[in-house]
């Protein structure tokens, strides 16, 4: 992300702001960031002050929740909020002992908090990951530059993926063609956790949101000309053939330094193109084979905060479900038919895993991969 | 429920613009002769450093009881006067220290 000046951070704009933003009627400064009010001094001004009034439910509630109380409502429970989605994954690999779960809960105050997601970190601020700091001069937004805020958090891999950062691979046609930016695919609705997105338990729970469907009807089967469209019926996701080569990482070791700052250490990602069956096979997702994506769990991943705190480390696939997020119109393995079938390199296989990971992934390996057509 | 939402907005807008409007008003001294300098000094509220009442007779004094009840909310002016001052901003805000950089690879 291009840097802002530290004095821009933190300037509020006194007309778009102060004299024309709703939201500098509804309080004053320090109603909502707390703050000593009648002096001229910025230590004792700042006495008390709350960077993010919104960043917890109570407050959030109170300040946000008078006038828009069905989102403040849902927000505040939604997997940005509290990012429940890894106690979700997490505790599956966790051992039964009582110890591991008090672990993995230290672990995570310490190392999730900074992607903990406020209204303000997508309406008001930059995230507080990349050190937060005001975007348009403190006006309140529908949508700020995504690559002021969600990109802040979805860096590394996601935007990379999207804007063609990964070298040598293309950006997500959607980027290239249409400009469009993450909102365009993911709503309020979703990001805030309403409707149905209010009981993901995590990120790929329930239907797809989006899904490549609302807005490419045609693609589905027998609706159009395209014979892969047609002959595959919904055995194979939509990224198995339009998503290229994406990123996958391993072993994320947490841990803190003598001062209690939390770090991480994490090996250079690897760029991989894996079709592999579908871990998540349900009504909502039906596909028989999906693209996997390595995610950077390892056995020992929180061996700082105890021991065999993973003990069921074996209880998920280290190989897993994956959307990446740079779709193009023809793609190496669909230009022809036998461009993947009977292409044994795209398909998972034990010579892909790490001698630890060998057992957990046996569900996601696939048994026989389609035969050559001849096409 | 978004027209619900937004009625429901309005409304409390309209109320709170109202009230705003009413306090400005009540806080309004009635129509002065503008050109007696004297009547702004109360309006004020009196600096609460000392130093300055020797300087100034005409200020009342810098007494304690007056200032809770010139300002029963704590006024926010100055965080408005000094956050909209590029200037001052730019003399006051320091960039980040680079902080130790702990952490290793791609997060
Ligand atoms: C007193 C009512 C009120 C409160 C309290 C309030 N808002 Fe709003 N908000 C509004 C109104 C009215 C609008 C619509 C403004 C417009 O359309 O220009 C709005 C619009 C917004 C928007 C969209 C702005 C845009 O670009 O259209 C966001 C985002 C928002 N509010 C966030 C918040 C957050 C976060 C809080 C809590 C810190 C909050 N609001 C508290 C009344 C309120
Ligand atoms: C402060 C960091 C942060 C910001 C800013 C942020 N996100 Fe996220 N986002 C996360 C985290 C963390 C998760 C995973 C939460 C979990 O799984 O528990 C997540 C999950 C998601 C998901 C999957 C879950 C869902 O709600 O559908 C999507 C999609 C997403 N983010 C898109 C966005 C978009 C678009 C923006 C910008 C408008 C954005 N994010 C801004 C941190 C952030
Ligand atoms: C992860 C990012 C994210 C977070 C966190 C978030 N929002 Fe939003 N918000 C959005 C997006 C995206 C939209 C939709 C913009 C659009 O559709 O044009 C939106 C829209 C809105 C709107 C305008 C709604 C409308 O129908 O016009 C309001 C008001 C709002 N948000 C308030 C809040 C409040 C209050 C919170 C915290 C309780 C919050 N948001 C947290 C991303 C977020
Ligand atoms: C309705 C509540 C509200 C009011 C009123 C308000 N703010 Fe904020 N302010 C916020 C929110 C929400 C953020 C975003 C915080 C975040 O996401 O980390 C913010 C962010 C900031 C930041 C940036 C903090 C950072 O480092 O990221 C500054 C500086 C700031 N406000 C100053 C002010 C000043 C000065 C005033 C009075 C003119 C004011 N605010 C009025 C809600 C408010
Ligand atoms: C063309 C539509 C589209 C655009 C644009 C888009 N996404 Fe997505 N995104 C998707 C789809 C489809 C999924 C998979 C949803 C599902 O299966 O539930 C997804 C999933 C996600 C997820 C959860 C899965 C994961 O990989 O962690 C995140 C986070 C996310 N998107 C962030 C973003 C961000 C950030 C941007 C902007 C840089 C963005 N998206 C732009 C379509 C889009
Ligand atoms: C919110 C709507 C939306 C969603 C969701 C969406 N797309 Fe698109 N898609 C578009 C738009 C708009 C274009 C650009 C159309 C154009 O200019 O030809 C596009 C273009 C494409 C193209 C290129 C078409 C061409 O003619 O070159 C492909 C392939 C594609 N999308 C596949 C997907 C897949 C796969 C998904 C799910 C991961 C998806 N789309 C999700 C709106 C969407
Ligand atoms: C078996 C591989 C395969 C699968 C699975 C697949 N596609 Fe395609 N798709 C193709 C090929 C090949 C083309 C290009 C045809 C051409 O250009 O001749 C294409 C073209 C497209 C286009 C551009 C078509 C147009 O009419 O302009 C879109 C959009 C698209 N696919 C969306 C999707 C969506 C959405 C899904 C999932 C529901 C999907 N595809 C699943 C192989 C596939
Ligand atoms: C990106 C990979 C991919 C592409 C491209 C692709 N297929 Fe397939 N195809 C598969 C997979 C995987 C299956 C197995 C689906 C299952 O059994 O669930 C399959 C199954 C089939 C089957 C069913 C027979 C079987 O062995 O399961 C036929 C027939 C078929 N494909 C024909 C084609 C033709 C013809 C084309 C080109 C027009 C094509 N495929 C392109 C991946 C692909």
């Amino acid at each position: 992300m291009p840097p802002v000046e530290a004095w821009e951070k933190v300037y509020v704009d006194p007309e778009k702001f102060v004299q024309n933003d709703p939201h500098a009627k509804v309080a004053n400064c320090i109603q909502c960031h707390g703050g000593q009010g009648g002096s001229d001094d910025m230590a004792v001004a700042h006495k008390g002050v709350v960077t993010d009034p919104t960043a917890n439910a109570e407050s959030a509630t109170k300040l946000c929740g008078t006038c828009h109380a069905d989102i403040t409502k849902a927000q505040v429970k939604s997997l940005h909020f509290d990012s429940h989605g890894y106690d979700t994954i997490i505790s599956q690999r966790l051992g039964d002992a009582p110890a591991s779960h008090a672990a993995w809960e230290q672990a995570k105050a310490n190392h999730c908090s900074s992607c903990h997601t406020s209204c303000g970190q997508c309406h008001v601020s930059q995230p507080t990951s990349v050190g937060g700091g005001l975007i348009s001069g403190h006006q309140f937004k529908k949508v700020q530059a995504f690559t002021r805020t969600c990109t802040g958090c979805h860096g590394s891999r996601v935007n990379d993926e999207y804007t063609g950062r990964n070298e040598g691979i293309p950006a997500d046609v959607h980027w290239t063609k249409a400009g469009m930016a993450c909102f365009k695919c993911h709503t309020g609705q979703e990001l805030h956790g309403m409707g149905e997105a209010g009981n993901q338990t995590e990120r790929y729970d329930g239907k797809p949101a989006p899904a490549c469907l609302d807005c490419h009807p045609n693609a589905a089967p027998g609706q159009g000309q395209i014979m892969q469209h047609n002959i595959h019926g919904d055995k194979l996701a939509c990224q198995v053939c339009h998503s290229v080569a994406n990123k996958s990482c391993y072993s994320c070791h947490v841990q803190t330094n003598e001062k209690g700052q939390p770090f991480y250490k994490i090996e250079p990602s690897v760029i991989t193109f894996k079709i592999g069956l579908n871990p998540k096979k349900s009504a909502d997702r039906p596909w028989n084979y999906v693209v996997l994506r390595h995610v950077p769990i390892d056995p020992t991943n929180f061996d700082f905060y105890g021991k065999d705190v993973l003990a069921k480390f074996d209880a998920l696939p280290t190989w897993k479900y994956a959307t990446p997020h740079n779709i193009q119109r023809i793609t190496p393995q669909n230009k022809t038919c036998d461009a993947c079938h009977g292409n044994e390199q795209l398909f998972l296989s034990e010579k892909d895993l790490k001698p630890y990971e060998v057992k957990a992934n046996q569900s996601v390996i696939p048994t026989r991969i389609p035969p050559k057509v001849g096409q | 429920m978004l027209k619900h939402a937004i009625s429901r907005t309005a409304w409390l807008f309209g109320a709170l613009l109202l009230i705003g409007l009413l306090a400005a008003c009540a806080g309004q001294p009635a129509p002065a002769p503008t050109t007696v300098p004297v009547a702004e000094a109360p309006t004020q509220p009196p600096p609460t450093a000392a130093p300055t009442a020797t300087q100034a007779p005409t200020q009342a004094p810098p007494t304690a009881t007056l200032a809770p009840t010139t300002a029963p909310l704590s006024s926010a002016d100055n965080c408005v006067k000094c956050h909209t001052d590029q200037e001052t901003l730019q003399q006051l805000a320091k960039a980040e220290e680079p902080t130790e950089k702990l952490s290793e690879g791609e997060g």
